[in-house]
């Protein structure tokens, strides 16, 4: 008699996976800042350079490490300002758009003082 | 949730129609048998005419009626399908198999997590392992409701045999019994309002004509009829004929019009049946006036007035005041020809057939008059059936030969009409 909500919810966890950790999730939204062409909004704001910009905010933030874990902003509100870079697609080769990239820089000045920038 | 679930479950089965068809098939003969029946009982009168008196034998008598059944054995077969149950149960055997094949599958595959898509609640995405045992549960979350659906289908498929007896009635026959007789008073009835009582006790009543002021032709005690088999009827209907002609006292025939000759005439000889030659010599004394008349064509032929010569004088002489012919309005008046005795009345119409060489019909639009025609006459021609001709005459009552009976008039003056 419980079969159908068993059902329901074992299909729906079969539609995620594990959570990521924290290295994972800086890196995937420093991916996504640094895919070429750069909006310029990231090179002024963050001070990075197109070239480099990658390895210059995996070092700023530390996240190149498996050890990584958010302190300041919390992973939670990490997540909450990535939303806006993942409305072009969910993978990592979708660029978003500048305008998306503006949106996070505005709403989650944590996040720019995070990337070493002035919010 | 249960609840919800099995509400889900009876209706996803309501979806499957089930299809009833009943025959019905009848077996052997199992016997043969009378059912004896008692209906609530009438009335019923036995009349003897002792002159002037009318003996009355009254006596209420059920109906016995026994009726003849044959019981057969029957059987009603009712057959249950369900055209979707077969594609139900497939179905949901495909998809639960393949559910379970995934599900095997599904331990092949990695499971490790996609690294390469993150959401935004900051998950990976689904492994491989994973996709499949979802693919499997959805495959279940199908095949299963329509194994369910399929199988109860199935289990509700059957034939159900009801075998019965039924009854079929052959014959009955039905006939009084339980005669008993009746006391009360019983009402003698008759037209013009006549009701006389009757006493009647223990079955034996006796009406006198003497006290009768006219025919009666009915019986009833309280309200129900009495019943008369044939020969009471005619029994009753002579005895009220009797009655009728001692109410209106001895007639002379020759003063009599045609209708009431008639009338009178067809009396006398009901009478008869039940008193005999007491009323032989009235009867022949009517019989030779009416024969008399229809030789002659009746006094009216020689009334004052009759002795014209043309068409035109009979108009002035008789002056005619009703017109018969097709379209008339007073054709209705045919209706009742014994309110019109001795009126004068103008006929064209056509001469349907003659009867005789004294008689004749006429054809008036949609009506029919038998018409005198005088032995001495003055007008001539020779009218053949099918002429159209117009007439003065005089309207003389009723007149019956053989079957036929219809108004009857005096030709006055008859020719041909254009």
């Amino acid at each position: 008699m419980r079969l159908f909500p068993w059902v329901l919810s074992a299909s729906l966890v079969a539609c995620v996976g594990p959570d990521a950790p924290d290295a994972a999730v800086c890196q995937d939204v420093v991916k996504r800042l640094c895919l070429g062409p750069i909006c310029q909004s990231v090179t002024t704001r963050l001070s990075v350079e197109a070239m480099t910009c990658e390895e210059t905010l995996l070092t700023r933030t530390g996240c190149g490490r498996d050890s990584f874990s958010f302190t300041e902003p919390s992973r939670v509100q990490f997540l909450d300002c990535r939303v806006p870079l993942l409305r072009q697609g969910a993978s990592q080769a979708v660029k978003p758009s500048c305008a998306d990239v503006d949106e996070l820089f505005l709403d989650c000045p944590d996040v720019v003082r995070f990337f070493g920038g002035t919010p | 949730m249960t609840r919800l679930t099995l509400c889900l479950a009876l209706a996803a089965t309501g979806c499957m129609p089930i299809e009833n068809t009943v025959r019905t098939e009848r077996g052997p003969l199992l016997r043969t048998f009378t059912r004896p029946q008692l209906l609530p009982g009438a009335l019923h009168a036995e009349l003897r005419v002792r002159w002037p008196e009318l003996d009355v034998q009254l006596s209420e008598r059920d109906v016995c009626r026994e009726t003849t059944i044959e019981e057969y054995a029957e059987e009603r077969i009712t057959e249950r399908s369900a055209p979707a149950a077969g594609p139900a149960l497939s179905t949901g055997l495909a998809t639960t198999l393949g559910a379970g094949v995934l599900f095997g599958l599904s331990f092949v595959m990695s499971p490790a997590p996609d690294t390469t898509l993150i959401d935004t609640a900051g998950r990976y995405g689904p492994s491989l392992r994973q996709q499949f045992q979802g693919y499997t549960f959805l495959s279940l979350g199908i095949g299963i409701p329509a194994l369910i659906v399929g199988a109860i289908a199935f289990l509700r498929t059957g034939e159900d045999v009801e075998q019965r007896r039924v009854e079929q009635e052959t014959s009955q026959k039905e006939a009084p019994c339980n005669a008993r007789p009746v006391t009360g008073t019983v009402q003698a009835k008759g037209p013009k309002g006549v009701s006389v009582p009757l006493p009647v006790k223990d079955g034996v009543g006796l009406l006198s004509a003497v006290t009768l002021p006219g025919p009666v032709d009915e019986l009833v005690l309280g309200d129900r009829p009495v019943e008369l088999d044939e020969a009471g009827l005619l029994t009753l209907g002579a005895f009220s004929a009797c009655v009728s002609l001692e109410v209106e006292g001895a007639r002379a025939p020759e003063s009599l019009s045609d209708g009431a000759l008639v009338s009178r005439a067809e009396r006398l000889s009901n009478c008869k049946q039940v008193r005999g030659d007491a009323v032989l010599a009235p009867l022949e004394a009517a019989e030779a006036e009416l024969k008399k008349r229809r030789e002659s064509g009746g006094p009216g032929a020689f009334a004052p007035g009759a002795s014209v010569t043309s068409f035109e004088d009979a108009v002035s002489a008789y002056a005619p005041r009703l017109v018969f012919k097709a379209g008339s309005a007073d054709l209705s008046r045919l209706d009742t020809p014994e309110q019109l005795e001795g009126q004068a009345v103008f006929m064209q119409g056509v001469v349907s057939y003659g009867l005789a060489q004294n008689i004749g019909v006429l054809q008036l639009g949609g009506r029919e008059v038998f018409v005198f025609i005088p032995q001495k006459r003055a007008w001539g021609g020779d009218f053949a059936n099918g002429s159209r001709v117009e007439a003065v005459a005089v309207m003389a009552g009723w007149q019956t030969v053989g079957e036929k009976t219809l108004p009857v008039a005096r030709l006055v003056w008859l020719r041909a009409a254009y």
